[in-house]
């Protein structure tokens, strides 16, 4: 053996030593490190914007609810409590009512909340969405006469004024100091400043990878306990991470390894991750989940022909999609063309057939009759929301085998949460569906139920456009009775259906991951973070 | 001196070349900025305000001057996804992808050096077609696929390293090294399949000089003759390829960036590509360039540090 | 995407004379044999796919992620694709898109090579355009390309080959000074022969052997690269059945079902490693000067 050979043979053992060393060295520092301070959240899509009046996505609207506080707020049974209000009186003929601050509200400027900032962040609230909308159209004024005081006179006695103010998804009425609140709602706020339990660290915002939040030391919680939006918001972390993995897989195996602490959203054929898993667990949404919809935009050609939206009706049926997303977990979802949910309190089946029967011979017919010329249907199709994926894939061979022209352009969900509000021709960046999703509290009640609207141009995404659907929206607002309430729902049911608003994919339960050593989770269609804490 | 000056100024075109062909890509590409810009709830009248504080109504190549006085100044606009300016988003990300970079860097070197001085003295044996079978499988396996797996084995199996993510410097090197580790080391895999065909094809044309043979009769151990010798007059070639892998290593950085989410500039790219963020795509392309074409100077000046040739 | 030395110095001359025998003696070597046959089987199995294979796009969400059966030998994928199917129809999509890329980066990168090489004033604008281009990462400009324009098999190989060009374009011209500073090419010249005519009987027969080799390599890293771009969700549609993209797919179940991601990436890396080992013994063979090479 020569020199050589030997000082190769130690040079490549002592490599080998080194490198081995070093991995275990490193590998019994891991977990160590790992803060316990800190809560970790992966959610469905990343932080693009921190104001959740400029947009109704659900990520931007989970985070606002660290960063903001609402006047009134949802408790477990739905009942509206008084959150940054201390109380609230209304007037005898139902008109006027009166709203007092609760006290030590201060904003994470250093400011402190006063009725004048409450009255801005509403009106800009009220000027894009919808059950705002109606609230402001059925004002006399708003005012604040002092700072501690909120005055609304409305123009007729109306029931809802105080749910609109305890809205609990999207846009949720959050109050921001008025200076910022006197941004156009088209323009997100540069500045995220609310008076809720966590304060945004701007330095550390790497948008499309992380939001940092710290526990804000000036927010004073209600006294009473925790329930759902209502009660008091005690901060248990110090450092709340919003963190952006798109790939689920990578997120449910971050989770189980403990780098982080939830994640919104596990696909149903990812449960077999966490089986003999003992770091992570998953609990299904007990608040009755989500609908999933493709949304169809009445502006852009073919759609713009009811024949057309007809035919992509007839074209679709939602086992197919349901069981792509959730395979054979069927305690997960249910077949459901119902517009306000098949569980909610205006279920009816009225005018589903349609929707819920494929009918691809008809769907050719009505192609034909509209003279449909190949025109591909342009899909922006999230890709990281894994369920998208999946109902893509069954999307677009239904189309296909209907005799639409499917166009899919492929982005992340905050690009598409984006580019959906384009009313541009398909080639100048507009678009013709895409897939969402809303939870069952936004959907069972038809004032907030973005598909019935028929607001036209300045209703929701896909802007279908009824005067009909407008008037039995009107009417629904001050209908007293069940019964009539019952009957309008209908209507508006039949009326939706017949425009092609949304084609309803069906209902699902989805399922959250969770590190299983946390305890506080609150039941909610919205998830929060206050009242959660490591168990020791 | 000259030649530095001469060599950095002849970079002044190429860069400017460079601007243009990306603008002119972004800008001719279907879809309108503005009207992302807009966002939800954005009125005809909105979009068009836009376009006009953008410029974007304005002919490409005065668009092209405003963007370029402005990158002059080092501002590079603003994102059309998170309105955040460009270069707070560049320099947010550069620490990890530096540190992945080097990580990496040194990793191969730590792996292909040996591997291809071995093959060059083996040469035609079975070790060396055993090294070079592998150098060539290594650029045969996509590195998303190296990654996976090392993700699997040792992130999910055997939890040595994290699964994902990165860990600043500011949380300790040991964290970030331990953070970097499998990106680095799927990385590596790769680039020292490249690197060492490059050294052992400088080596065996080394092994064959005058000088070699001197001191091969003078008697000296083939160890001394190895590393002495042949492998600093291999140290050109080699070190030329090492600047030039660097846009292979970047493409690679791009790609093990998503693998193992980790927010470098790579991801920055790959996303703001597919949102169609034209500012930060015009500015992290131009960056990655700059950063080439400011390498291979230094490449191309190490040259006068190995091989006393150049400097005369 | 494959690499070459960042100073142009004209190529040593090429010394040998051009088409002797023993070149030929390359195809005889086993690892060759061995590599052409592989390339050639994964042409006949594209070819043949219909026939072999059943439907790579019909879904079935009822046997998601399903076990070998009769009828899907190798299981079923998260949308109850066959992924016996998907894998032998993949082989179109990596080979169209390795040979078109080869094809048209020898093309353009000779033609502008040659140009460049031959035209003293528009040589040396060719070649500051070149550097331009090769100063931004390949990888960033396919993905850019790709991703801006509409997504498809076209897009795809044109995004692969424009920061391929530029390579080819470099070495074609090393090797057009090389031979134009030849003797007997500086003699032709001057009896009169036309700079078309020394084009065709003097210039592009030298370029044949390095194109060729550059040519395979670039065979390869296109393949390579159009499982990244399908990798980071800007390749050939979701549907289309492709190594890459069932690659993608697979990274979600790659814990409770990694033979997803490998039997795509088996056969992937196999294609490429029979075209990296064919590039390598042709540049034994034709190349004298032994091409640096790299990969993704």
């Amino acid at each position: 053996m020569t020199i050589w050979a030997r000082t190769v043979r130690t040079a490549l053992a002592a490599a080998l030593i080194a490198g081995a060393s070093t991995a275990t060295f490193m590998a019994s520092t891991t977990t160590a490190a790992h803060a316990e301070d800190t809560l970790r959240l992966r959610m469905n899509g990343d932080i693009n914007v921190m104001d959740p009046i400029a947009t109704t996505n659900f990520t931007i609207r989970n985070a606002a609810y660290l960063v903001y506080d609402t006047l009134f707020a949802l408790d477990e049974t739905y009942t509206v409590q008084p959150q940054m209000a201390e109380g609230h009186t209304v007037s005898d003929d139902g008109l006027t009512y009166t709203i007092t601050l609760r006290e030590g509200l201060m904003f994470h400027d250093g400011t402190p909340v006063t009725a004048a900032d409450a009255v801005a962040s509403l009106e800009r609230w009220g000027s894009v969405d919808g059950l705002g909308k109606i609230l402001f159209s059925k004002m006399d004024s708003i005012a604040a006469p002092d700072d501690k005081t909120i005055v609304i006179t409305m123009a007729e006695p109306w029931g809802l004024v105080l749910d609109a103010l305890a809205k609990i998804s999207s846009n949720v009425p959050v109050i921001m100091p008025k200076r910022l609140a006197e941004t156009p709602a088209s323009e997100p706020v540069k500045e995220p400043i609310g008076s809720g339990p966590y304060r945004m660290v701007m330095d550390e915002w790497v948008p499309g990878s992380i939001a940092v939040y710290e526990k804000f030391a000036d927010y004073v919680p209600r006294e009473e306990p925790a329930s759902m939006a209502a009660g008091g918001k005690v901060a248990n972390f110090d450092r709340v991470e919003i963190v952006y993995i798109p790939d689920t897989a990578t997120a449910i195996d971050a989770l189980i390894a403990g780098e982080i602490d939830w994640i919104e959203e596990v696909p149903a054929d990812m449960a077999p991750f966490f089986e003999g898993v003992d770091t992570a667990k998953t609990i299904v949404a007990e608040q009755s989940g989500n609908s999933m919809q493709l949304v169809v935009n009445h502006l852009n050609p073919p759609f713009d022909n009811p024949k057309v939206r007809h035919a992509l009706q007839l074209a679709l049926e939602q086992e197919p999609f349901l069981q792509a997303a959730f395979g054979d977990a069927t305690e997960r979802y249910l077949e459901c063309a119902a517009v306000f949910f098949c569980n909610g309190p205006y279920a009816t089946n009225v005018n589903t057939d349609r929707v819920l029967t494929r009918d691809v011979a008809s769907a050719k017919a009505l192609l034909e009759e509209a003279g449909y010329d190949g025109t591909p249907v342009h899909l922006m199709h999230v890709t990281d929301i894994a369920t998208h994926d999946a109902y893509y894939s069954v999307l677009k061979p239904l189309l296909e085998e209907a005799g639409f022209v499917v166009d899919a352009r492929p982005a992340d969900w905050a690009t598409v949460a984006t580019r959906r509000a384009s009313k541009a021709a398909v080639d100048e960046g507009g678009w013709n569906l895409f897939f969402t999703g809303w939870g069952y509290i936004d959907q069972i009640n038809p004032m907030t139920n973005v598909y019935v609207a028929g607001a036209c141009g300045d209703g929701w995404f896909g802007w279908a456009c009824s005067e009909d659907l407008q008037d039995l929206r009107q009417k629904f607002a001050v209908a007293t009775t069940e019964a009539e309430k019952a009957e309008l729902a209908e209507q508006m049911q039949a009326l939706t259906h017949d425009l092609v608003s949304f084609v309803p994919l069906g209902q699902t339960f989805p399922s959250q991951g969770l590190s299983a050593n946390l305890e506080g989770f609150l039941e909610s269609p919205v998830p929060f973070f206050w009242n959660v804490k490591r168990a020791q | 001196m000259a030649y530095i000056a001469g060599r950095i100024l002849a970079a002044v075109p190429i860069l400017i070349i460079v601007s243009v062909f990306i603008f002119s890509l972004v800008h001719i590409a279907p879809g309108d900025p503005a009207v992302l810009l807009a966002g939800d709830n954005a009125t005809p009248q909105q979009v068009s305000e836009i376009r006009e504080r953008l410029h974007l109504d304005e002919p490409l190549p005065v668009q092209f001057g405003i963007w370029a006085v402005k990158a002059l100044q080092l501002d590079l606009g603003q994102s059309i996804y998170s309105g955040q300016p460009v270069t707070r988003l560049i320099a947010q990300r550069v620490e990890p992808t530096l540190v992945l970079g080097f990580v990496t860097l040194v990793l191969t070197v730590a792996i292909a050096l040996p591997l291809g001085i071995i093959a060059a003295w083996k040469a035609n044996t079975v070790v060396d077609r055993a090294i070079m079978g592998f150098a060539v499988l290594g650029f045969s396996v996509p590195v998303f696929a190296i990654g996976y797996s090392l993700v699997y084995v040792f992130a999910v199996e055997l939890r040595w390293f994290p699964v994902q993510g990165y860990k600043t410097l500011a949380n300790g090197p040991l964290e970030t090294l331990r953070s970097v580790a499998l990106p680095a080391f799927a990385l590596a895999l790769v680039f020292a399949a490249l690197i060492a065909r490059v050294t052992r094809a400088a080596m065996l044309e080394v092994l064959n000089e005058n000088h070699i043979r001197t001191a091969r009769a003078k008697g000296l151990g083939t160890a001394r003759i190895l590393i002495v010798h042949a492998l600093k007059s291999a140290g050109v070639p080699i070190i030329t390829v090492i600047g030039i892998g660097l846009a292979t290593l970047i493409g690679g950085v791009v790609v093990t960036e998503s693998v193992f989410n980790i927010p470098g500039i790579g991801r920055l790219t790959v996303d703001a590509i597919t949102r169609r963020d034209y500012p930060v795509v015009q500015g992290v392309i131009l960056f990655f360039s700059a950063m080439l074409i400011g390498v291979n100077i230094l490449v191309d000046l190490s040259y006068a540090l190995f091989d006393p040739r150049v400097r005369g | 995407m494959s690499v070459t030395a960042p100073s142009e110095k004209p190529a040593a001359a090429p010394d040998l004379p051009r088409a002797r025998p023993s070149r030929l003696k390359v195809f005889a070597e086993p690892t060759t044999l061995i590599s052409l046959i592989i390339i050639g089987g994964f042409v006949l199995m594209a070819l043949c796919a219909p026939l072999i294979a059943s439907d790579p796009i019909a879904i079935s969400p009822a046997e998601r992620l399903d076990g070998p059966s009769g009828a899907a030998p190798l299981g079923r994928d998260h949308l109850g694709r066959d992924v016996f199917a998907r894998a032998v129809y993949g082989a179109r999509v990596s080979l169209s898109v390795g040979f078109a890329v080869a094809a048209l980066t020898t093309i353009f990168g000779v033609a502008i090579g040659v140009y460049a090489g031959m035209s003293r004033v528009g040589g040396a604008l060719v070649m500051r355009l070149n550097d331009a281009m090769m100063a931004i990462p390949a990888v960033l400009l396919a993905i850019a390309l790709a991703a801006l324009f509409r997504a498809g098999l076209l897009a795809v190989i044109i995004a692969i080959t424009v920061p391929e060009v530029p390579r080819m374009v470099r070495l074609v011209r090393s090797v057009v000074l090389g031979v134009k500073a030849q003797p007997y090419v500086t003699a032709a010249v001057s009896v009169g022969t036309s700079g078309l005519a020394l084009v065709f009987r003097h210039i592009l027969p030298n370029t044949l052997g390095p194109v060729l080799v550059q040519a395979t390599y670039a065979c390869a890293s296109a393949i390579i690269a159009s499982a990244v771009l399908s990798f980071l969700g800007v390749g050939t549609a979701p549907e289309t059945p492709s190594w890459g993209g069932m690659m993608a797919d697979a990274r979600r179940y790659f814990r409770i079902h990694p033979e997803l991601m490998l039997y795509p990436g088996i056969l992937l890396s196999l294609l490429v490693l029979a075209v990296n080992i064919l590039g390598d013994r042709l540049s034994d063979a034709l190349d004298p000067r032994k091409l640096k090479r790299g990969g993704l």
